[in-house]
């Protein structure tokens, strides 16, 4: 989807948005709370429940590892203990810069955007600001301050964006009002001094994500990747820091790089696997960033340079793989890369002596087939 | 154009109205529109008669089972991930550049690869993708796709069909398509 199909879209949004005041709709207390709602708050669970099946049965949900996810659980039920089994966070399988709330309690967080927070004070900030939504029940209100729904929804079907439940998670790509999203701002960040977290990581985490967005030159249409939002998150934060100074508190920079490790391959996995290479060789260029991965992330670096071959010599990828087998010499995805790009110069006996060390360490790996096709090649034109 | 994009246009064009562009097939062996390929597809079922150098069949409807053979220009054969095919390219490249369009076409971002294997095609060295995803509604879908490249283009034989029932029923009648499938010099 293109920005200036997301541009219509937000004119349109405009125009059906009253704009006035909002209703108050209260908020819940407790996790006993959100069994009692109106008719109307009734609809918008339902919807947001079919929202759950429909992303459970697209196997959209990351659940590759567990310890992760109960670690991004845990922190959320610090922040909203009241609220625990109620509210619910789900890794999603996906690259891109999202994460938003659904009426329900569902949280929704993409693994590209845990994999660009450098510490878990910034994984709670964002699921705090985004417990607030619900907490506070923004959707509702939201819903109220639509002129007219129906006229939104036709719209969304003319311009033929897939309706993905319901306003309430459309947030994601608009987020709420500005009054709205700074009350989220101010209850995450009450929410984070009760929990013990050291909220000058609140607006350091929008630095952080507003730098990843403009380095990276990513384009993606959601909340926690558009500039204005990023830059009104923090200087909403800001001001609150300034109004509550902070002199520490929890920030556990090693434990969120631990818990998430596996995480960010997966996501330089994602981005590798769609063509997105310049995303990861601007990750991995990076010798602070590379520093948090593994030692044979090297190895994706230099699948990156050959993927995106056209801007980068096919040499900077070797000296990527020789890096990771100097580095990892058990990992060996690195084995077969390299010898995959000897086997392309002819090389024949550099390459058989990289491709059998990769069927060594793994004869049943995913590049096996290839790997023993080649090495038939080579025989044949060695004999 | 995405197999996905290819569906749609042949659905609405079914949709409109046109009545003659759906045939049986009855002959032991079909010609591609511009004479490039040649492979015996299932008797009994239908084809579409597609403008696109393309062979589009199917028994009970495309959503039950597609069997799409194609060949493609090397400018741009990977059209969403704006890459080229290139002679020479490595069987396992093609398969990864086919796994990267088919995710960014928008047909699968999900889609995880069950097997990727080297093949040969009409005597060429080619890829045996069996990709898995799951359709918007939750259906699992299979795929199995072959792929190489020559002068002459990238040509792509696949079978999609939903797990449950239908794929591993007509999966013979594919792959006796593959074994059948030869190169012409065509008109391209």
């Amino acid at each position: 989807m293109t920005r200036s199909i997301y541009l219509v879209m937000s004119i349109v949004l405009s125009a059906t948005v009253t704009g006035c005041a909002t209703t108050s709709t209260g908020k819940f207390s407790n996790a006993g709370d959100v069994t009692r709602h109106s008719a109307e708050e009734e609809r918008l669970w339902e919807q947001a429940r079919s929202f759950d099946s429909a992303l459970a049965a697209r196997d959209s949900v990351y659940l590759d590892e567990p310890a992760t996810s109960a670690y991004v659980q845990e922190v959320m039920d610090r922040l909203y203990p009241e609220f625990k089994s109620t509210i619910r966070v789900q890794l999603i399988r996906s690259p891109q810069l999202n994460a938003f709330a659904l009426p329900n309690g569902s949280i929704y967080f993409n693994v590209g955007l845990a994999a660009r927070l450098d510490n878990e004070a910034q994984l709670a900030t964002v699921l705090a600001h985004e417990g607030a939504h619900f907490v506070n029940k923004h959707s509702l209100q939201s819903q109220r301050n639509l002129k007219n729904s129906a006229a939104f929804a036709n719209t969304l079907a003319m311009l033929g964006i897939p309706f993905i439940g319901d306003f309430a998670a459309l947030s994601s790509v608009y987020g709420y009002s500005q009054d709205l999203e700074r009350e989220a701002d101010e209850v995450a960040f009450e929410r984070l001094q009760q929990a013990g977290y050291d909220t000058r990581e609140a607006a350091k985490t929008f630095i952080y994500l507003l730098e990843e967005v403009e380095t990276l030159g990513i384009e993606e249409p959601f909340f926690f990747s558009s500039h204005p939002a990023l830059r009104e998150r923090i200087e909403s934060f800001n001001l609150l820091s300034l109004a509550q100074p902070s002199d520490g508190g929890i920030v556990a920079a090693e434990r969120y790089r631990e818990m998430t490790l596996k995480l960010r391959i997966a996501v330089l996995e994602y981005d590798l696997a769609m063509n997105r290479c310049e995303s990861v060789i601007l990750v991995l260029e990076r010798d602070d960033v590379q520093a948090r991965y593994p030692a044979y992330a090297a190895y994706y670096l230099g699948e990156a340079y050959r993927r995106c071959g056209d801007n980068h010599p096919i040499e900077k990828a070797m000296h990527a793989y020789q890096k990771a087998i100097r580095q990892n010499p058990d990992f060996a995805p690195s084995y077969h890369a390299l010898g995959v790009q000897l086997y392309k110069q002819k090389k024949y006996r550099q390459s058989r002596q990289y491709l059998q060390r990769y069927l060594d360490l793994q004869p049943d790996g995913e590049h096996a087939g290839y790997t023993r096709h080649y090495l038939q090649v080579i025989d044949k034109e060695t004999r | 154009m995405s197999t996905r994009m290819l569906i749609i246009v042949v659905t609405f064009t079914l949709l409109s109205g046109c009545a003659q562009t759906w045939v049986k097939v009855t002959q032991s062996e079909t010609v591609s529109p511009a004479s490039t390929f040649a492979a015996s597809l299932p008797l009994g079922w239908v084809r579409f008669e597609a403008e696109e150098d393309v062979l589009l069949v199917t028994r009970d409807g495309l959503a039950l089972q597609t069997v799409l053979l194609r060949r493609s220009d090397l400018k741009l054969a990977f059209e969403k991930i704006k890459k080229d095919a290139e002679v020479g390219m490595l069987a396992s490249e093609l398969a990864e550049l086919y796994v990267a369009e088919t995710k960014q076409s928008g047909e699968a971002e999900n889609l995880k690869v069950k097997s990727n294997h080297p093949a040969r095609v009409a005597g060429r060295d080619g890829f045996r993708l069996h990709l898995v995803y799951a359709n918007a509604k939750g259906l699992r879908i299979d795929r199995v796709v072959y792929g190489f490249v020559d002068t002459k283009g990238f040509f792509t034989l696949s079978y999609t069909a939903p797990k449950r029932y239908h794929f591993e029923r007509y999966l013979q009648n594919f792959e006796s398509t593959v074994a059948s499938f030869r190169q012409l010099q065509g008109n391209a």
